[in-house]
């Protein structure tokens, strides 16, 4: 359209209009450089602490070459012990919390988009206004969650500390959201796919295994995707329940009374990683499902 | 009635073909999670807002229940003999009490002497051995009395353990500084005067041993004037403590408390203020972002705004402790950057609210633009050109056609953006407490309320993460969720009403 229009109005105001046509692009390109930049200041800040050679915060660009780049500091987190460790237990959450999910949410979803039962608009309402307010009721439901466990230990059932116990937290407090996203993606599949199979003469069995499960795997690794990212990331309820995953590391690492900079955006670059190879594998999905009301903070 | 069993006649073959028992199968996994990890938590914390729930009580160790218990039994059996071990406390309280006297008139005469720097004859000395002996053996059967007071299996603290030790290093340092030397010095035939040095150390020992013996005076004071009241008053905070470490129902106590809290109510001021503030920033600035990176005129705009949305694509652990480092007072790049802007001062997040404030607002932007402006972008996109091109072709200007073109059609998206951002910044958490906890420390007061030392950031669901694991009061924390539920019924249906409204 810009172009068209431009041809049109050299013809009509000649050459003058069309430096400043062009004038007018190469500014706003400019601005817009200069706001995309402003805006990614901090992870390159973030990339830079985590090169720069010492433990300083970097305060003018001389800095780095005053002190020079190094990866000594992704080396010593990479031969760190305790780095390792809470790596693992990450890990064994993360691989928990994607399988447990995949294999509890995806048939919800499908129940929700094809059964017709009673209760079933009330529950979606609730599980729609409750992924709004998860933040609040999340914390309120971790601190009553950690006071039950305390109990439970003191009777001589140890589940604080237990890795094992994260990935249903984790999961339960996905539940209303993800179902919500994957029932919209079980509403996009066609009603015909099971009707017909079932109108074959299949068993319900068959159905799920023949026709639904190959026809919802995108939907399935959405889900996974999400597992991950909040297996991954999360810190409080990990902290809270005592469990060191990398996250809760990170954070334990971050509220020191000295916080070797330079150590630690290596540490949480590191961590980061995956987080960011997913999110640009999946923006598509990712985009679409943020502005469906997944509110990040 | 009749319409609906006619509806539900139509539809029987799709009951047929997807039965509820199916359906029920399908849904229990995910809402037993749920409902195990979710609801029945969130319920119990509702029964916790309740009680005084904390670390002391939620699962007390049962050793140290039968410590108190033992402790309790110990001065109970006391009791009982309370008239013949009553007595030996008095008895012990006294005798101490005439040591330390006797000692303190020997130091006088000393320290007199020795002012006026009179000679102090072996024969002087000899004669405040017997006084210097009898105040011994008095402080010794006074030490043996007060261990035998309470013989307990217990580590509770009924008499302070200070009392002993004090008692015995006094004893000690009494033997072997004052007495032996003194005794030295009274045997010395050879010589009529006393070598005025030694004379002085002893007199330095005398006076530590007064004052040693003056503190376990202080302590023992009320066992030695009154044993009973003494013992009634032990036994009382053996039960106080017996029932801090139990779980009890304290009805609307936590929310009254909460209530006047100033730290609470200045914690929900704070919130709502956050909201106000970060709401209008953040969608302006998204909002304006959307249009900004829409205009075709911007060249590989798609590349930036795929770069503008990187605040999605890392952790929050990462980006807002990254902004926590460039603000860090007189060390972060951005904080430095601020320092000439701030009158008087540096720009500190650790020592002025506002500052920290200010940058809880610039994060909380930095976090949720990319949300308002993937939002904003949808509904720009979805417009239809045709419209927009008519309008051009009529000659609007471009103010005109942004107003009654392009804001028409956005204008819904962004508001119900706005909405869900609100209750981002409602529920404000991760930023203040990776920025700086919630802090800075001062105090705070509220007129009509008590004023009160507490983070001046808190806001509300910080301000219950805080007392919950800092402070470890999980009832006055349940009851700070409690009331902000109720700030989140209010938005909840505010969100519904607009949501309403826009589908009308």
């Amino acid at each position: 359209m810009g172009k068209l229009r431009s041809g049109a109005q050299i013809f009509k105001y000649g050459l003058g209009f069309l430096v400043s046509y062009y004038g007018i692009r190469i500014i706003l390109t400019v601005i817009g450089i200069l706001i995309v930049f402003m805006l990614v200041y901090p992870v390159l800040f973030a990339i830079l602490t985590s090169l720069v050679r010492g433990q300083i915060i970097i305060t003018e660009l001389q800095d780095i070459f005053k002190y020079g780049l190094t990866l000594d500091h992704y080396l010593s987190v990479i031969t760190d012990e305790t780095f390792i460790r809470a790596l693992t237990t990450s890990i064994t959450v993360s691989i928990l919390t994607i399988i447990i999910a995949v294999l509890v949410i995806t048939p919800a979803a499908y129940g929700f988009s094809r059964f017709k039962f009673w209760g079933k608009d009330t529950m979606l309402f609730t599980y729609l206004v409750l992924s709004q307010v998860g933040g609040g009721f999340g914390i309120a439901a971790v601190i009553a969650l950690y006071v039950f466990l305390l109990k439970l230990d003191a009777m001589g059932i140890p589940l604080l500390g237990n890795p094992f116990v994260l990935p249903l937290v984790y999961i339960a407090g996905a539940v209303p959201f993800q179902t919500w996203l994957m029932k919209s993606f079980f509403d996009g599949l066609p009603r015909e796919l099971d009707e017909a199979a079932f109108i074959d003469g299949a068993s319900w069995s068959q159905i799920v295994f023949k026709v639904i499960l190959p026809s919802s795997k995108s939907a399935m690794v959405v889900v996974a995707m999400f597992a991950f990212m909040s297996a991954w990331g999360e810190f409080i309820i990990a902290s809270f329940l005592r469990v060191k995953t990398l996250a809760a590391y990170l954070y334990e690492t971050a509220t020191g009374v000295t916080v070797f900079w330079s150590d630690f955006a290596a540490r949480t670059i590191l961590f980061a990683i995956p987080i960011i190879i997913i999110y640009i594998v999946a923006q598509k999905y990712i985009g679409e499902a943020m502005t469906y009301g997944a509110v990040k903070g | 009635m009749k319409k609906k069993q006619h509806k539900n006649k139509n539809k029987k073959t799709v009951f047929q073909l997807y039965p509820k028992k199916i359906a029920l199968i399908l849904i229990i996994p995910s809402l037993a999670i749920y409902l195990f990890f979710m609801i029945w938590p969130i319920v119990y914390s509702i029964y916790i807002a309740f009680t005084d729930a904390s670390a002391l009580n939620i699962a007390p160790s049962p050793d140290k229940i039968q410590d108190l218990k033992n402790a309790k039994a110990c001065v109970l059996q006391t009791y009982e003999a309370k008239e013949e071990i009553g007595s030996k406390a008095h008895e012990a309280y006294v005798r101490l009490k005439h040591a330390r006297d006797r000692l303190e008139l020997i130091y006088e005469d000393l320290m007199n002497k020795l002012k006026a720097n009179e000679t102090i004859q072996t024969s002087y000395i000899a004669s405040l051995l017997d006084d210097v002996v009898e105040a011994e053996n008095n402080i010794s059967i006074a030490t043996e009395y007060i261990k035998g007071l309470f013989q307990c299996n217990t580590t509770y603290t009924i008499l302070d353990p200070y009392i002993s030790q004090n008692l015995s290093s006094a004893l000690d340092e009494f033997g072997y500084r004052v007495k032996s030397p003194l005794q030295e010095m009274a045997l010395s035939l050879f010589t009529e005067e006393v070598d005025k040095a030694k004379v002085r150390s002893v007199v330095v020992s005398l006076n530590s041993t007064i004052t040693k013996l003056d503190l376990v005076l202080i302590s023992i004071q009320d066992i030695g004037e009154d044993f009973e009241g003494f013992l009634d008053r032990v036994l009382k905070s053996i039960d106080y403590e017996l029932y801090r470490l139990e779980l009890h129902f304290v009805g609307l106590k936590n929310l009254d408390e909460i209530l006047h809290d100033s730290r609470f109510i200045y914690s929900i001021y704070k919130t709502l203020l956050f909201v106000a503030t970060s709401v209008p920033l953040k969608v302006s600035v998204g909002v304006f972002l959307a249009f900004f990176f829409s205009t075709p005129m911007i060249y590989g705009r798609k590349a930036w705004r795929a770069l503008l949305l990187t605040p999605w694509a890392i952790p929050t652990l990462l980006s807002v402790t990254t902004w926590r480092i460039l603000f860090t007072p007189g060390q972060g790049p951005l904080a430095r950057a601020l320092d000439p802007f701030v009158p008087g001062g540096s720009f500190s997040i650790t020592s002025n609210e506002w500052h920290a404030f200010f940058v809880y607002n610039i994060v909380e932007m930095w976090l949720a633009y990319p949300f308002i402006m993937t939002v904003t972008m949808g509904a720009i996109a979805s417009i239809p050109r045709e419209l927009i091109e008519a309008a051009y072709i009529d000659g609007a200007s471009v103010w005109l056609r942004f107003r009654k073109i392009m804001l028409p059609q956005v204008i819904r998206p962004i508001l119900f953006a706005t909405v869900l951002t609100t209750g981002a910044s409602l529920q404000a958490f991760m930023v203040p407490l990776l920025i700086n906890g919630g802090g800075p420390e001062g105090m705070i007061r509220i007129p009509g309320l008590d004023p009160r030392m507490g983070n001046k950031n808190e806001f509300m669901v910080l301000f219950g993460y805080n007392r919950a694991y800092i402070d470890k009061e999980y009832g006055y924390a349940a009851a700070a969720y409690l009331i902000l539920v109720v700030f989140l019924a209010i938005y909840i249906l505010l969100w519904l009403r607009i949501t309403r409204m826009g589908k009308r």
